[in-house]
């Protein structure tokens, strides 16, 4: 199929059920917001070794948030709710308590609520205050610039991480260009997240190694590097590969996000280098979503 | 569907127990047939109140009258709306739901009350939001808010929840307070907060931080979104907004943890 002069393969990708929750973070300007965010989501690209995946959702305005001051949402997914619950208090506690001026607030409020600030109040050594308005908790936990407020829990749903797609490019400097158009392209799409540095991921893995210690390894199929020496996926023509991951918050959410990315890679004047369009998946057998490309694009 | 709307069709001479509204009934006929004690007689609902709308957890009265007592009295889930005077206990004990009183309200009008929101467009008498008669325990959660003024010994052992006050408020209030936010724009009479534990208190009056010491300029988080959340559920701006605050802490008792803000 060819979809606005990009081929695009016949193939899916498969993603998988996670456990996402949302939180919204607050500051006396947008810099500091930003600062707080980037501490919280270093090092959540993948639950391989990170525990979770989170990114910045979007920005928000003051309007939008709830003490009216500039902020972000983070969204954050895990496999189990003890890994999400022990990554959210933990980054919470190092990353935005830490960070000067900051508030955190729950962005999902549903009947499974997972801890927010309800441990993290005994940094407070009993000076912590509770301030309750209708059904919401929060704590104000003095710090050396005035007090940290943080809501006492937040809500966790049922989400889907792994959606993807690959970028098949003669040449990495247009690789990459199209990676970010697409990027670009969803950074303020709700519900979904691109966890990896930038959004765009060039190790994509599979599953399994010659090493029994691993459990990933270099997905050797998609390596241009390696296509004379395994069996490779790669037309002749490709040199670079990059993938884009996605999480969301449901099926149609990444199948928004993958549409609108591809969409904007076709209107780049670069589009002549980028070779085909794949995904990345396991055969169908592990991952309850697949996201067929060509359907998506219909 | 459609809220109830009751009209009373004669002037009461004797108290009348309310109560009964915060049943959950099953349809209306069981509304309109529903036995009610008035002076040393019983007589049926219907033959207090003419009945229109269908929609049971959607109340309204007009022309109340100060006889009705226990409007909204342990409510649960429901919205009830009285256009006019209420008696006693208005709101006394409820969990959850909202009620809206456009009128003045006798003694005991939000006490002991567990949850919900209650707002009262006139004043209250006496033991607003305290201790129910038949407890030891004030306000344990909620939201409440009073456009007018406030009777003597309001506020007595609140736990939780907010209390937002227009008026002026009444001598003996906020006694053993344990915890929770009260906020007054009016003044504050005498022997105010004795005994007090805990729980944040907004005021303009002076004469209540002479104990306590001043804590610091520092800007509070808490107090801007607070305030945001607040005028989202009285749908109107509460008239801290964008005042300066001075907060006072530490009294010189030990055993009182609460804290002053002090507006201008």
């Amino acid at each position: 199929m060819i979809y606005k002069g990009i081929k695009i393969d016949n193939t899916f990708a498969e993603a998988f059920n996670m456990k996402a929750s949302r939180i919204i973070v607050t500051a006396d300007n947008l810099r500091w917001a930003k600062n707080a965010c980037d501490s919280f989501t270093g090092f959540a690209t993948s639950v391989i070794a990170c525990g979770i995946e989170a990114g910045i959702e979007r920005q928000l305005k003051p309007s939008e948030t709830p003490d009216n001051r500039p902020g972000y949402s983070i969204l954050l997914f895990s496999m189990s709710r003890s890994q999400l619950e022990k990554q959210l208090e933990t980054r919470v506690g190092q990353c935005i308590l830490t960070c000067p001026t900051t508030a955190i607030f729950s962005g999902m409020f549903n009947d499974d609520m997972i801890p927010l600030g309800k441990n993290l109040r005994y940094f407070g050594d009993g000076h912590q205050i509770s301030k309750k308005i209708l059904n919401r908790r929060f704590w104000r936990i003095p710090v050396m610039d005035g007090e940290f407020l943080c809501e006492e829990s937040t809500g966790r749903a049922p989400a889907i991480g792994g959606g993807n797609f690959l970028v098949l490019s003669n040449n990495r400097k247009s690789c990459l260009s199209a990676c970010e158009a697409a990027i670009d392209s969803i950074k303020n799409q709700p519900n979904v997240i691109t966890p990896f540095p930038g959004g765009v991921v060039r190790s994509g893995s599979k599953v399994g190694s010659k090493y029994k210690a691993l459990i990933a390894s270099t997905n050797d199929a998609f390596c241009p590097t390696l296509k004379s020496v395994t069996k490779s996926n790669l037309p002749s023509d490709v040199n670079c590969v990059m993938e884009i991951v996605i999480n969301g918050l449901t099926f149609d959410d990444i199948n928004e996000a993958i549409k609108n990315s591809i969409q904007s890679i076709s209107k780049l004047k670069i589009k002549k280098d980028i070779v085909a369009i794949s995904a990345g998946n396991y055969g169908g057998k592990l991952g309850q979503y697949h996201f067929h490309l060509r359907k998506v694009l219909k | 569907m459609k809220p109830i709307i009751l009209q009373l069709k004669k002037k009461l001479k004797y108290r009348l127990d309310m109560s009964f509204l915060s049943t959950q009934f099953k349809n209306i006929s069981s509304l309109q047939s529903y036995k009610i004690l008035y002076g040393n007689k019983q007589f049926k609902f219907k033959d207090f109140f003419s009945i229109k709308g269908n929609d049971l957890n959607n109340i309204i009265i007009k022309s109340s009258v100060n006889l009705m007592d226990n409007i909204g009295r342990e409510l649960r889930g429901m919205n009830i709306k009285v256009y006019g005077d209420v008696g006693y206990s208005f709101g006394e004990k409820m969990y959850s739901g909202k009620l809206e009183l456009h009128g003045n309200t006798l003694d005991y009008a939000a006490a002991g009350i567990k949850g919900g929101s209650l707002f009262v467009y006139g004043n209250t008498g006496e033991y607003t939001a305290g201790k129910p008669n038949s407890s030891n325990e004030g306000v344990v959660d909620g939201f409440i808010y009073i456009k007018g003024n406030v009777g003597n010994n309001s506020i007595e052992r609140m736990r939780r929840g907010n209390v937002i006050i227009e008026g002026n408020l009444g001598d003996d209030a906020c006694h053993e307070m344990l915890s929770g936010t009260v906020i007054i724009k009016g003044r504050v009479g005498k022997s105010f907060a004795e005994g007090i534990k805990r729980g944040t208190i907004f005021t303009k009056d002076k004469k209540i931080i002479q104990k306590y010491n001043k804590s610091n300029n520092a800007e509070f988080n808490f107090t801007g979104f607070m305030f945001k959340e607040i005028s989202k559920i009285i749908s109107k701006n509460i008239f801290l907004t964008n005042k300066t605050l001075t907060r006072y802490c530490g009294h010189q008792d030990d055993d009182n943890l609460s804290e002053i803000f002090l507006y201008k």
